[in-house]
């Protein structure tokens, strides 16, 4: 089905995506090494001859740039080494699991935010300059002016304060996951506060977009043919509307990726984002690299992702 | 003579701007004949596609017909519900676009954009509708149709293109098919091919086709009768020949005086229109025609003029008409 050349682009690509990670990943190895303070600082005095066995087991005793030599060997492995506050415990598989937990979350707030967005913006467009069009417009206006953390706020004191009160602690949202996943219910509010800004940005291009194609003379085409307005807006208009819109996926991706950051700390959600945060605080220098790799690449393979669905959506583009 | 497929009756379309109401077409009558090829020319602005588009009720906000009859056999399209019309459309009375590159849907193949065209209409498998597709583009003569079917248009050169818009019309055997500048955006051997084509499919199908133009060498290849249309009004009808031969409305026989001719002498200064199309907001009061004729006459200001017998089935809307108003400058010359 891949033509050669599609497939030398996929394989460009991936070294591409590679090679960013490693050098993200060397970046953030000398600069988080240039953070005072240390992962083993604590309250309790520790037997300077246990530090040295630990500063050793880590090689911390090393040079900087011996370090460096052996953490690249270790990543071209696929390993990332062990966590420095939770010692032994080895980063690649917890990091894989917390992306997975992130994903549950990003992929929610993804879909509702391409699936709100583009309702929103079709139905503004058709119904153009009604008050349809104005609520809409009104709706997306609020969603991007307001930051995620500030929904997430509001969210949270609606639905895990207000609404226990309210109900005298039968009905409301618990911060804070008990297992690893959460359930759809607990997944709902995170992903709302995350994706609610950026549908409201597909909301305003997909009307623009909408807009424009609907004077195209290939709608009136379509329509001169016989077909239901149904099919000549959702086959004709919508198809051709969506190029714009795939654009800015890859922003949006990342977006959602950075954004994640704060919201998983305010829902208290253990995935990539809170983890991000609490490496950088408590000093644990491997996983904090760890997770900025993971970043990197997830970046880069949404970016990928998006390119590829422009040959899905525009048959014009081939690579 | 047979019954009109097509009868448009005092036609006026109107489009609400914020400058004020223009009238696009104002009062447009003609009828259609089952098998006619019937040409309307005139310059851009003149009205003539929004006829057209009148006709399948296609007229865009903020565009509006608001005034007389369009009788499809019989039943009236202006008044007719909307889920009605949409039968009409592409089954009966087809239409094809100036531009077929952006007439055509980019993101949607060839063939399958012409199976959508008859699948709005009739129940039929994919596989069906499949090889009428490829059958259809073999008729309006597209090489290797079996796997050009599965081509994007931009796969398509600009007469490629515009065979298959015309496949896509046919593709319902309509008893009307509405051309609205075919072969405007092509070069001049290709235009010579759609017209061609369009001459062969009106003889073998016996399709009545409505075609608009601005080009009256495109209307005397294709048609049998012309209406020039002005301002949003007709102002000349009658068989081709008739019409190319003596004209007798003023800027009928400017239009025909505009075409550079090979066998004229090189010094001679193409004749051109002087000035430009009234504005149709305010049209101009009397004759529409008056401010750029130049064989006006004092009640041309004041005294608007409607459809005349001038010939054998031949109407034109002047006062003055050439044959008379070419006597007098005889006249004056002696």
């Amino acid at each position: 089905m891949l033509s050669r050349r599609a497939l030398i682009f996929l394989g460009e690509r991936l070294v591409l995506i590679a090679f960013t990670a490693v050098a993200v990943s060397s970046i953030v190895f000398f600069g988080v090494h240039q953070l005072p303070g240390s992962a083993f600082l604590s309250d309790r005095r520790i037997d300077p001859a246990a530090l040295a066995a630990i500063m050793h087991h880590y090689h911390l005793d090393l040079s900087l740039w011996d370090q460096y030599k052996l953490f690249v060997a270790g990543i071209v492995h696929g390993n990332l080494g062990e966590s420095l506050v939770n010692r032994g415990i080895p980063i690649t598989p917890l990091l894989l699991r917390e992306a997975s937990v992130s994903l549950e979350v990003g992929a929610t707030a993804l879909i509702f935010t391409i699936g709100l967005g583009m309702v929103l913006g079709v139905i503004a467009a058709i119904k153009q300059n009604t008050w349809v069009d104005y609520l809409a417009t009104a709706t997306s206006v609020i969603g991007y002016s307001m930051p995620n953390f500030v929904i997430a706020s509001v969210l949270v004191l609606l639905f895990a304060v207000y609404l226990y009160n309210w109900s005298g602690g039968v009905l409301y949202y618990e911060v804070g996951w008990e297992g690893t996943y959460g359930t759809p219910g607990q997944i709902l509010l995170p992903a709302f506060a995350l994706g609610f800004p950026y549908a409201s940005i597909v909301a305003r291009l997909t009307r623009a977009s909408m807009l424009e194609v609907l004077r195209q003379d290939y709608v009136r085409t379509a329509k001169a043919k016989g077909l239901s307005d149904r099919i000549v807006i959702i086959r004709h208009a919508l198809r051709n509307a969506l190029i714009p819109v795939v654009t800015i996926l890859g922003p949006l991706t990342i977006g959602i990726i950075t954004g994640s950051v704060v919201i998983e700390n305010i829902f208290g959600i253990p995935g990539l984002g809170k983890e991000f945060v609490q490496s950088i605080l408590s000093r644990d220098y491997n996983i904090v690299i760890g997770v900025f790799t993971f970043y990197a690449l997830a970046i880069g393979l949404a970016n990928l992702l998006v390119d590829l669905l422009y040959t899905v959506i525009d048959p014009r583009i081939r690579y | 003579m047979t019954a009109p497929v097509l009868q448009v009756k005092d036609l006026k379309t109107q489009f609400f701007t914020d400058d004020g109401v223009v009238k696009a077409v104002d009062g447009v009558s003609f009828d259609l004949h089952p098998g006619e090829t019937l040409g309307i020319v005139g310059e851009s602005g003149c009205g003539k596609s929004v006829t057209a588009l009148s006709i399948l009720r296609l007229v865009q906000e903020p565009g509006r017909i608001t005034g007389g009859q369009i009788l499809f056999k019989g039943t009236d399209i202006v008044t007719m519900p909307g889920d009605d019309v949409r039968d009409i459309r592409g089954k009966d009375i087809a239409m094809i676009f100036q531009d077929p590159l952006s007439s055509l849907n980019p993101v949607l193949k060839v063939g399958y954009q012409i199976e959508e065209a008859m699948e709005a209409h009739t129940k039929i498998s994919g596989k069906v509708a499949l090889s009428r597709a490829v059958q259809l583009l073999k008729q309006v003569r597209i090489p290797a149709a079996e796997s050009r079917v599965e081509d994007y248009p931009h796969q398509f050169s600009g007469g490629m293109r515009q065979r298959a818009m015309i496949a896509m019309g046919l593709a319902n055997k309509p008893s009307i098919l509405i051309a609205d500048e075919p072969t405007t955006a092509l070069d001049v051997t290709v235009q010579a091919q759609i017209l061609e084509l369009l001459r062969d499919l009106n003889e073998e199908t016996k399709t009545a086709i409505i075609l608009i133009t601005h080009n009256m060498g495109v209307v005397a290849g294709l048609c049998k009768r012309v209406l020039v249309m002005y301002a949003g009004r007709i102002v000349e009808q009658g068989p081709v020949e008739q019409i190319f031969k003596d004209p007798q409305h003023p800027y009928t026989w400017s239009l025909l005086q505009s075409i550079p001719r090979l066998d004229a002498d090189r010094k001679d200064r193409l004749l051109s229109i002087e000035g430009l199309p009234p504005d149709l907001i305010k049209p101009p009061r009397g004759c529409r025609f008056h401010p750029r004729c130049q064989f006006r006459i004092e009640r041309c200001f004041h005294d608007d003029p409607t459809l005349m017998d001038v010939g054998p089935d031949q109407e034109a809307a002047c006062w003055v008409t050439m044959r008379r108003a070419l006597a007098r400058d005889g006249e004056a010359r002696a």
